[in-house]
């Protein structure tokens, strides 16, 4: 039993650590083509966390060459289908997005977009609030293992656990809050302008 | 965002947290399991939160210290090391070879991959190449068609790219090979590249940012001092384009005919030799002809699927 979950542990943070390289980073791409559509924050929001769920059921992955063109093919079809449901259809609208051919090949902003900026990543570290920064900090920068980190703050596991907790939630605020898209639109604009 | 979605998305990193400790039991997965197959979203509320603490890690490969973390750990690095193995081995400068790696372009598709020293080729249409990774330099073998390689500047490194008989080594420039019947075409964009035929090393030619030479199987080299222009126009497939500044109607069938399964013919020879300006999207097939038959004042028929018929 206990061999079993640690086995469903690996086999999530397999595909977790796959989403991490090949997924999670064009997330402001995405958003910022759903926003070109006139998306609402709202629906984006929606459709993202559906993408998600798609992609999370995902038995095998070693198949998906271009996890980026694959995470848009997705989001294309979930926005059809929801603009399709609604009782007002902009046919134009429809026939632009069922039209668009993802550009399977590596654009500027691709590959701009296909690492996490590290200095912003730090940055958002340093902002956490000091207990839970040095957590997050020996654990993601350091690469320290939360035991470890426990003995050298001096307090228990579950006290690193409960920081580190802390520390994802408000990561994940602050990656919600879009300064990456913000980013890639800036980054978008530089491309067209040079082009 | 409603309490329930914010509820899921605190839950989803407690999780996180949770797997992230260092003692991961079968009560934490039975429990993980019933949380997830209470509501569809949370499994990929899950994922995401995962996804976005590991993408999180400090991103060199090796960072020393304290990675004894459990087994499972060790075992997720031993699948990236095989996912980023080409580029680990090169950064690493441990000898890797990776025995011919290949990329084929069908006809009208052109691809551009990133090789493992950072160079990039942009292959043309209905071509192949075959990289192997050496110790010392990187071997290209263009099997066929023709491909544009943006070579990273490595002083350490050779990029080397062979064809048929022809050899071309450069370093930190940018040149296309193409492959013909009886030989190769080369073309310089940046910087400098030497090329030879066969085993005359001895014999190498130089060629620099805007020659383009013809090297043939027999070992005949002939320069050719182009201007950057034309260059910049014979290499227009690269985004997707036909650029025609004065060239034989001939000349620009044959062009089209490489990128497309619907092939023009011309029906009419004598009209090869007029002379085309015009910048045409290479999978325009029947744009391009209808441009012709108003140009050149002839019948185009273009009633067949697999064929265009000019004159």
């Amino acid at each position: 039993m206990q061999g079993s979950a640690s086995q469903a542990n690996t086999k999530r943070r397999l595909l977790a650590q796959w989403m991490a390289t090949g997924i999670l980073p064009h997330e402001p791409q995405v958003r910022l083509w759903l926003r070109r559509y006139r998306i609402s924050r709202e629906d984006a929001d929606e459709i993202v966390q559906d993408a998600y769920c798609a992609i999370a059921r995902l038995d095998s992955f070693d198949h998906i060459d271009r996890p980026d063109a694959y995470f848009f093919a997705i989001v294309r079809n979930l926005m059809l289908r929801r603009i399709r449901r609604r009782r007002v259809v902009q046919i134009d609208m429809v026939a632009e997005i069922e039209s668009y051919v993802d550009d399977d090949r590596p654009s500027p902003e691709r590959e701009v977009a296909a690492k996490l900026d590290w200095a912003r990543v730090l940055g958002l570290i340093a902002d956490l609030p000091e207990r839970c920064r040095q957590a997050v900090h020996l654990r993601k920068v350091e690469g320290w293992s939360q035991r470890r980190i426990a003995e050298h703050m001096n307090i228990t596991e579950a006290a690193v656990e409960k920081q580190i907790w802390l520390g994802i939630k408000a990561l994940r605020a602050a990656w919600d809050r879009g300064p990456f898209v913000e980013e890639a639109a800036s980054d978008a604009k530089r491309v067209e302008r040079r082009s | 965002m409603t309490g329930n979605a914010q509820n899921i998305e605190d839950t989803a990193a407690y999780w996180v947290a949770r797997m992230d400790a260092d003692d991961w039991g079968a009560e934490d997965e039975a429990q993980l399991q019933s949380w997830l197959n209470a509501d569809p979203r949370r499994r990929g509320e899950l994922a995401r939160t995962q996804a976005l603490w590991l993408a999180l890690d400090r991103p060199d490969a090796d960072r020393g210290g304290d990675r004894e973390d459990a087994a499972p750990v060790y075992r997720r690095r031993g699948v990236l090391a095989i996912l980023c193995a080409t580029a680990a081995a090169s950064l690493a400068g441990v000898w890797y070879f990776d025995s011919a790696r290949s990329y084929e372009t069908e006809l009208g598709e052109i691809r551009r991959v990133t090789l493992s020293d950072g160079s990039v080729a942009t292959i043309n249409t209905a071509s192949r190449i075959a990289v192997h990774v050496e110790k010392k330099k990187e071997l290209i073998r263009l099997d066929h068609g023709e491909a544009w390689f943006q070579v990273a500047k490595r002083p350490d490194r050779a990029f080397v790219v062979e064809t048929g008989a022809v050899t071309v080594r450069a370093s930190g420039t940018a040149f296309s090979v193409r492959r013909l019947d009886r030989g190769s075409e080369v073309m310089v964009t940046e910087g400098s590249v030497e090329t030879w035929c066969g085993s005359t090393i001895d014999q190498r030619v130089f060629l620099r940012a805007g020659d383009r030479a013809f090297i043939s199987e027999d070992g005949m080299i002939r320069k050719q001092r182009a201007i950057a222009a034309s260059i910049d126009r014979s290499l227009a497939w690269r985004a997707g384009k036909i650029v025609l500044l004065g060239d034989p109607l001939d000349y620009a069938i044959a062009e089209f005919n490489r990128y497309n399964h619907r092939k023009l013919v011309l029906l009419d020879p004598r009209i090869g030799v007029e002379q085309l300006d015009g910048v045409f999207r290479f999978d325009d097939v029947e744009g391009f002809a209808r441009t012709v038959g108003q140009v050149l004042s002839v019948k185009v028929d273009a009633t067949k699927s697999d064929v265009v018929r000019i004159g």
